[in-house]
């Protein structure tokens, strides 16, 4: 019995076949917290697609995760849960002018808002607050995030960790002592983690930008080895232990 | 060099009738009703120009007549006119369906004769009209022929005099539109043709025929000058559709619209401009009529989009009667800017006033908003409500970003009784006491604290003065 000869592109064709680590949707946006980096693929969030914060309410450290990634983007701000503060904006080294706040009547027109925000490719940075989102348009909000390369954060009560989700990368947020703990729920070509995110001082971490991340070893590693190239194959050897 | 646009169907298109129907229009001369004007597909069926209207209803009793409406025509012709003006700077009409453009000066611009015949037919089309074009050194010569239809081939097109003379040397007498008593009399003499005519002793037809048809074969051959007031654009833009049915649908009122604004775009085409207003009328039969303003960003002449804010806009509008007729004004142009692009990639993210738009058309303009700062130190009046930036710029920091005092992000519109039992402070006081002077006086010490659930808040303790126990309210969440 002789088994059929496929080459390895076909088998790389194949829809079954996953592939931890595509090398197109992976990013090298830092998250702006060297901790967060090391344990993402790419060690920054995803160029482009659907982000889901899961947290038990709002206040608890999520948008000091997100504030040094927000800076330097044009970005849209959909049905936030309060106001935003103009003065903490400039603080955190945003320019409010240019945060497009909108605040949409119902979850019908929040889910229209987002996807025409994320639609309208204008928009680097897209972060909307949404609790009751089905599952198709989760799905059309990371296809149409994907195609006009922007980045959505949806920021979602915890009990939507039950339903699933097409994002890339989910996370879960509580608050903890002394900074923010933090889950990966689900990483496209990483690994589910949990870790404290210390908190660092907004005026402090605006002055010292983060640290190069480059220099640290990174968690992901691809799960599967096309060609024994030797970039690839040094790339699969057992990760070092984090200190 | 002049390009003539003869416009068979203008009376239908002014009806709002496109070429592809059979109709016919019908006009009186004297007591007879007659065709005026009959689409090809009418006159597939055997209706023709000047027939009797009792003969074309024995005929084709399903094709519907309409009476023709003047008025019509030439506000639609004016139109056409205004559109015109985007390929030539000197347009003239002549009625009741012939425009004129001198294109000797576009022919660079546009890339050649072909490339401009080709676009202007190309836009013809989408605007619904037929037009048989006529080239020629002459603006009579262009028209005559234009109305003759004798095909614009570009090879053997028509640029010498001596080509223009020849060409209409044996088209029929009654291309020239003269009078019937003076045609009559041309033809008792055995004359039928233009050459002909041209071809008689000058003085001797001046007196016999007069000197006004003379004056007008000297000018068809360009031995005359031929003065015409130039067509300049009306100072507004004005137009409304009639429906042929009435209906409670908006879905059904876009492609109207969809016509109205193709009109729209070509008669800014024609001024060089864009708008930021356009005002809509649906009129019903009894009601008063019902106004929609469609608002932009920046100045655009993009149809489609129209449309698309349009429809969100009439997707929610509650109709109190059928519509039967809808318009669309606009009285306000702006001159369009020019596109950049930026030096640097990460700046060249499209723009956002589209977003804009659409999202404000659904929502309405209240619902989006920026922030931005103010000068004062009681926080509630530290920010304010802004239009949101359309465009990236670089804006120096001010001092309040300097500051190191902790800010919330969040901030509550309306400060919420707290416990102090309920929080832990996690910073020493910060004192704010100012506004005694407006009567919203403010007398507070600000504290970072942290509740039991882990959210990180922005507390004070508010000093009333007396005897009274100070306070505690929440005024702010650190997201």
């Amino acid at each position: 019995m002789s088994a059929p000869a496929h080459s390895l592109q076909e088998i790389l064709h194949r829809p079954d076949i996953w592939r931890g680590l595509r090398s197109d949707s992976i990013g090298n946006r830092r998250t702006g917290h060297a901790l967060l980096d090391r344990h993402l693929p790419g060690r920054g969030w995803p160029t482009a697609g659907l982000i889901e914060l899961l947290i038990p309410r709002p206040g608890i450290g999520e948008m000091q995760l997100l504030i040094p990634t927000l800076r330097d983007c044009t970005q849209c701000w959909v049905a936030p849960p309060y106001r935003p503060y103009a003065p903490a904006l400039l603080r955190a080294g945003l320019s409010p002018r240019r945060v497009l706040i909108v605040q949409p009547e119902t979850t019908a027109d929040t889910l229209w808002t987002l996807e025409q925000t994320v639609r309208a490719g204008s928009e680097d940075t897209v972060l909307g607050w949404c609790a009751q989102t089905p599952m198709a348009a989760l799905r059309r909000l990371q296809l149409a995030a994907e195609s006009t390369q922007t980045r959505l954060f949806l920021i979602r009560p915890v009990h939507c960790q039950q339903q699933p989700s097409p994002a890339p990368l989910r996370l879960y947020l509580d608050a903890a002592d002394d900074g923010l703990y933090l889950r990966i729920l689900k990483s496209r070509g990483g690994r589910p983690t949990a870790f404290v995110l210390p908190f660092v001082d907004p005026a402090t971490a605006a002055a010292h930008p983060a640290v190069d991340t480059d220099t640290l070893p990174s968690v992901a590693h691809p799960h599967v080895v096309v060609s024994p190239a030797p970039a690839a194959a040094a790339a699969a050897r057992p990760r070092p232990r984090a200190a | 060099m002049w390009l003539a646009l003869h416009l068979p169907l203008l009376p239908l298109h002014a009806l709002g009738h496109g070429p592809h129907e059979p109709r016919a229009v019908t006009t009186a001369i004297g007591s007879a009703h007659r065709l005026y004007c009959v689409s090809p597909e009418a006159y597939a069926r055997g209706l023709r120009i000047g027939m009797a209207t009792r003969s074309a209803q024995a005929l084709a009793p399903d094709i519907p007549l309409h009476p023709r409406q003047e008025s019509a025509e030439h506000t639609a012709l004016s139109h056409l006119g205004t559109w015109g003006l985007r390929f030539s700077s000197q347009v003239t009409l002549s009625a009741p369906a012939t425009l004129a453009l001198e294109i000797g000066g576009s022919l660079r611009l546009f890339g050649g004769l072909a490339a401009l015949l080709q676009r202007i037919q190309s836009d013809l089309q989408h605007l619904g009209h037929v037009a048989q074009p006529g080239l020629a050194p002459t603006i009579r010569g262009a028209e005559l022929l234009a109305r003759s239809g004798v095909p614009c081939h570009i090879p053997s097109a028509i640029l010498s005099r001596e080509e223009l003379r020849r060409a209409i040397d044996l088209l029929p007498l009654e291309q020239l539109q003269w009078p019937a008593a003076t045609e009559q009399k041309l033809r008792a003499v055995g004359l039928t043709r233009v050459g002909e005519c041209l071809r008689l002793p000058r003085a001797g037809f001046s007196k016999r025929y007069g000197a006004a048809h003379r004056l007008q074969l000297d000018q068809i051959t360009g031995e005359a000058p031929d003065p015409r007031p130039l067509h300049q654009p009306p100072p507004l833009f004005q137009r409304e559709a009639e429906l042929f049915f009435e209906t409670e649908r908006t879905d059904v009122l876009l492609p109207g619209f969809e016509r109205l604004f193709a009109d729209l775009a070509a008669y800014l085409y024609g001024r060089d401009c864009g708008l930021t207003r356009i005002h809509i009328t649906l009129h019903h039969p009894r009601c008063a009529p019902t106004q929609q303003r469609l608002g932009l960003q920046k100045p655009s002449r993009d149809p489609a989009h129209w449309l698309r804010l349009l429809e969100e806009k009439l997707t929610r509008l509650e109709l109190p009667e059928p519509v039967r007729k809808i318009a669309v004004q606009v009285d306000c142009f702006d001159s369009l800017p020019a596109n950049q692009t930026s030096l640097f990639p990460e700046h060249n993210r499209s723009d956002r006033s589209p977003l804009l738009e659409t999202l404000s058309a659904r929502l309405g303009p209240s619902r989006i908003y920026a922030v931005d700062t103010q000068d004062d130190h009681r926080p509630e009046y530290a920010w304010q409500r802004c239009d949101p930036e359309t465009a990236p710029q670089a804006r120096p920091r001010t001092t309040a970003a300097t500051s190191s005092a902790p800010r919330p992000l969040w901030l509550k519109d309306a400060p919420e009784p707290i416990a102090p039992t309920a929080i832990q402070l996690q910073s020493t006081a910060e004192r704010i006491e100012s506004g005694w002077w407006d009567g919203r006086p403010c007398r507070r010490d600000y504290y970072r604290a942290r509740n039991s659930k882990g959210q990180q808040l922005w507390v004070y303790r508010e000093f009333l003065g007396g005897a009274e126990p100070p306070r505690w309210f929440v005024h702010g969440y650190f997201g």
